[in-house]
């Protein structure tokens, strides 16, 4: 042991003097004009010629458009591996035996790994991605307001994932004395203060440690957002994504250092014999209360961006402005503040008090309001519209449609005496499925295709995209509704085999569906590679676009503050023949 | 330092890269993993490398003249939040505190390596402060 | 939300929020006057409080996030040049004709605008604006 500490500290040492080493060279590279609150006016194009090439550059920018591409290379990567932790799941659920992975806890593994990979290394960061780079573009600010911390605020995102994700990792390297966690993403007490494994104390630490990065985040979008408009933007033509993230940052900020607290406590809980969560000291339903006191909150963390996006993109394609332009933010606004009163309605069944519960009924009700009015708003929009069926248009028309079964399932899911019968049944997970794929993923696939051309200066391949949209919709409709479908049949969640009494379903029936809804995973999966193949295929050959309006904006009179940008960049590189590459683009994002 | 700051400060206006948010995130980490997880090479590396990130970070944007002065203070902070924690088991007396060196008690061994690390930033403080003093001259 | 505070147009915007809020007054009002399940007050004070603070909280935002908006729409209203969009000035002059309202938000009216849009043809096309293969 003692030998393990001295040779841990020499690697640290030696670490350390490599660090030391790294930022006196870099020393070299960087001009010290001191910038607090991005006023050294870095924003103009002739500036971007003095980035350092390869992966200095990436590790070392504080760029919000190279964070923003930081973020977005990210979000994919777990991507991947929540969306192969998810495929190995479902090949398991296709027999009623645990025929595949050997053993439950395998699963039960993949199922955290899942969950929480999705929520908060693929969700929050793609949301990101998109802000950081389009906010400053869309509001007229040179960068945002604090550079650095928006840096900070990305690069304590990949070790949070080694943490969450270490358990998988070590248990090969240390025998399996440290596993997987097997907490599910909702780490009910006392279930997970119990478990000694400790790779959940790493996954809790790596929680922590993107609930920083996501508040970091937050701060920042909302004073870029409140002081770095320019001075033509006010409240009332600010663009709707800008003020989706706003909201969404309000919530972030009320929200994650809840969870950031939570986790300390489950984490003194476990390592340090306090009694929170304890059955005989705070009860294990204080975690349930805490917990979805930040979890309901996430969910519109995650959803109001991507409605803001749809809301963006969606009006580009129908040839007419936005139906009901300042309805949607009064929604918007509405929602942020309401998802902070519905929390107790994911704890219907755990015997609160009935007064407490019908409060929580008549809030989650409530919420439903402004979330029905955005989607009679997209179709209002559409309704009469020019429609062009582009890729990004297809992905929002699919978004909307997916809301209307997800967010409808939802509402059913609001009522208590409907809850207590479907409550931890494969309906709730389909339910949250159709939101979170159906829309979320859908929302961030159509601003990828949409802004593609500004990002990257190529387009991409339209046929790929639309096998992409077509597969994807398919699959989601096949997985999830088959979901919905085991959830009358009450198959409970988050098991591995399942075995049923006649008399309540009949199993083949269930197997089927289960096989089913493992079809419809493989659809998915086939149009994500798809997705994938195009974007890098299309990254490094595709046709590089010259016309500054890819979209064909300007005909509606649509064009808008980001092609401008992108205008400029156009005009900024006529002189010099390699298009973009000033500004690094050449380089290979892979890091 | 100095001098090269002057060399590159013809390309005023940059400023679109920084070394320190990387360090200051990866401090963060490796530190927060060595105190919960009570790997003390951790725990005293990482908080180390976080609050000279920090510093570092301060001074870059404006918001310090010179690092060491934050650097100072932070590697106070530490040492105070280190006792802290050995307080909590041991108590405030001297005497308890130096038996509680010889300890065992994951607890205060975790007080000991947050206080490590302020003694370390506190020396690396004064060495920086007296060697730039020096080179500044040139 | 008095109609002085607010002209005719806000308030009609502002129904968006008044729906949950009736939905939720409405509750209040089961709570207190049906009463269901039995009296308990602490539990009632619970109960009631949840709705009550969401309720108002909700109040206060869209109050003060209309009265953000309708102020900055009047002063888009006072001094449309100023908040042109600036793309105007930088491209070409054939193209100003149609990049004038470029920013789909920038119209202070609000809904009436998507009147004009029913000009355009609604037949919908399969094409891409661009080339890609």
């Amino acid at each position: 042991m003692a030998g393990e500490q001295l040779a841990l500290t020499v690697l640290m040492g030696v670490f350390l003097v490599g660090v030391v080493s790294l930022v006196s060279r870099m020393e070299n590279l960087r001009a010290y004009a001191p910038l607090t609150s991005g006023d050294a006016g870095y924003g103009d194009s002739a500036a971007t010629g003095h980035k350092p090439s390869g992966l200095l550059r990436w590790l070392t920018t504080v760029d919000h458009k190279d964070i923003g591409i930081l973020y977005g290379v990210y979000a994919t990567v777990a991507f991947v591996w929540g969306g192969l932790a998810v495929m190995l799941m479902r090949v398991e659920l296709t027999t009623p035996a645990l025929d595949v992975l050997g053993s439950t806890g395998v699963y039960n593994g993949l199922l955290t790994s899942h969950g929480i990979t999705m929520l908060f290394l693929f969700g929050t960061p793609i949301i990101a991605a998109f802000s950081n780079y389009f906010i400053p573009l869309l509001i007229g600010a040179d960068d945002m307001a604090f550079p650095r911390i928006n840096g900070i605020a990305f690069w304590l995102l990949p070790p949070a994932a080694l943490l969450i994700w270490a358990g998988f990792f070590l248990d090969p390297l240390t025998g399996g004395t440290v596993e997987a966690a097997q907490t599910s993403w909702v780490m009910y007490a006392p279930l997970s203060a119990e478990q000694a494994n400790q790779g959940v104390d790493l996954m809790l630490l790596g929680l922590h440690l993107s609930g920083i990065s996501a508040t970091l985040g937050a701060i920042n979008f909302i004073v870029t957002i409140f002081t770095e408009r320019s001075p033509d933007v006010n409240w009332a033509n600010l663009d709707i994504f800008s003020w989706t993230i706003l909201t969404q940052s309000a919530l972030i900020l009320f929200a994650f250092p809840l969870l950031g607290s939570a986790i300390i406590m489950l984490l003194l809980d476990r390592n340090f014999q306090t009694a929170f969560f304890a059955v005989n000291g705070g009860s294990p339903i204080l975690w349930q209360h805490l917990f979805w006191f930040f979890g309901h909150p996430e969910v519109y963390i995650l959803v109001l961006p991507p409605m803001g996006l749809v809301s963006w993109i969606l009006p580009k394609f129908s040839g007419r402005k936005l139906f009901g332009y300042k309805f949607v933010i009064y929604s918007t606004l509405a929602i942020g503040v309401l998802s902070f009163g519905v929390w107790a309605h994911h704890m219907f069944s755990t015997g609160i008090d009935p007064r407490i519960r019908a409060s929580f009924m008549a809030v989650s009700l409530a919420i439903a309001i402004p979330s029905a009015v955005k989607t009679f708003n997209w179709i209002a929009t559409m309704w009469n519209g020019n429609i062009r069926l582009t890729a990004p248009m297809l992905f929002c028309i699919g978004f909307v449609a997916n809301f209307v079964i997800g967010g409808i399932t939802g509402v059913f899911l609001a009522a208590i005496p409907i809850d207590l019968v479907l409550h931890d049944t494969y309906y709730v997970v389909g339910h949250f499925h159709w939101i979170v794929m159906g829309m979320i993923a859908f929302a961030a696939f159509g601003a990828i295709y949409y802004w593609f051309p500004i990002v990257t200066g190529k387009m991409y391949q339209k046929r790929l995209a639309k096998m992409h949209f077509w597969l994807s919709e398919i699959g989601v409709v096949i997985t999830f509704f088959a979901m919905l479908l085991l959830g009358y049949l009450g198959m409970p969640r988050r098991y591995a085999t399942y075995e049923f009494n006649g008399l309540i379903a009949p199993l083949s029936q269930v197997t089927t569906l289960h096989q089913v809804a493992t079809l419809g995973a493989f659809i998915i999966l086939f149009a994500q590679i798809i997705w994938v193949f195009n974007l890098v295929q299309s990254y490094l050959e595709g046709p590089v676009v010259e016309t500054e309006d890819p979209w064909d904006l300007k005909e509606t009179g649509q064009y808008s503050r980001e092609f401008e940008w992108f205008a400029e960049q156009l005009d900024s590189t006529d002189d010099d023949a390699p298009a973009l590459a000033a500004d690094g683009r050449g380089e290979p994002s892979d890091d | 330092m100095s001098q090269r700051e002057s060399e590159t400060g013809e390309t005023a206006g940059t400023g679109k890269l920084s070394s320190w948010p990387l360090f200051v995130a990866l401090g963060l980490a490796v530190g927060e993993v060595g105190v919960v997880m009570a790997v003390y090479p951790l725990a005293i590396g990482g908080l180390v490398l976080f609050a000279g990130s920090v510093a570092g970070i301060l001074t870059e944007s404006g918001y310090a003249e010179r690092p060491w002065r934050a650097l100072t203070a932070l590697s106070g902070l530490f040492v105070l939040l280190g006792l802290v924690v050995v307080w909590t088991q041991t108590g405030t007396e001297l005497s308890t505190v130096q038996s509680a060196l010889a300890s065992t008690d994951t607890v205060v061994l975790r007080g000991f390596s947050i206080t490590g690390a302020g003694v370390v930033s506190f020396a690396a403080g004064l060495a920086g402060s007296s060697i730039t003093e020096t080179g500044r001259a040139a | 939300m008095s109609s002085r505070t607010f002209d005719r147009e806000t308030l009609l915007d502002l129904i968006v929020n008044a729906i949950p809020l009736a939905m939720m007054a409405f509750f209040v009002g089961v709570f207190v006057l049906y009463n269901p399940f039995g009296t308990d007050i602490a539990n009632q004070a619970i109960q009631l409080s949840i709705v009550v603070i969401t309720f108002s909280a909700l109040v206060l935002l869209t109050y003060f996030s209309a009265r953000a908006i309708s102020n900055a729409e009047a002063e888009l209203k006072a001094d449309p040049e100023e908040f042109a969009e600036p793309q105007a000035a930088a491209a070409d002059p054939s193209e100003l004709t149609s990049s004038d309202e470029s920013h789909g938000e920038t119209a202070a009216t609000g809904r009436d605008e998507h009147v004009d849009d029913e000009s355009v043809e609604a037949e919908p096309t399969d094409e891409e604006p661009t080339d890609a293969e």
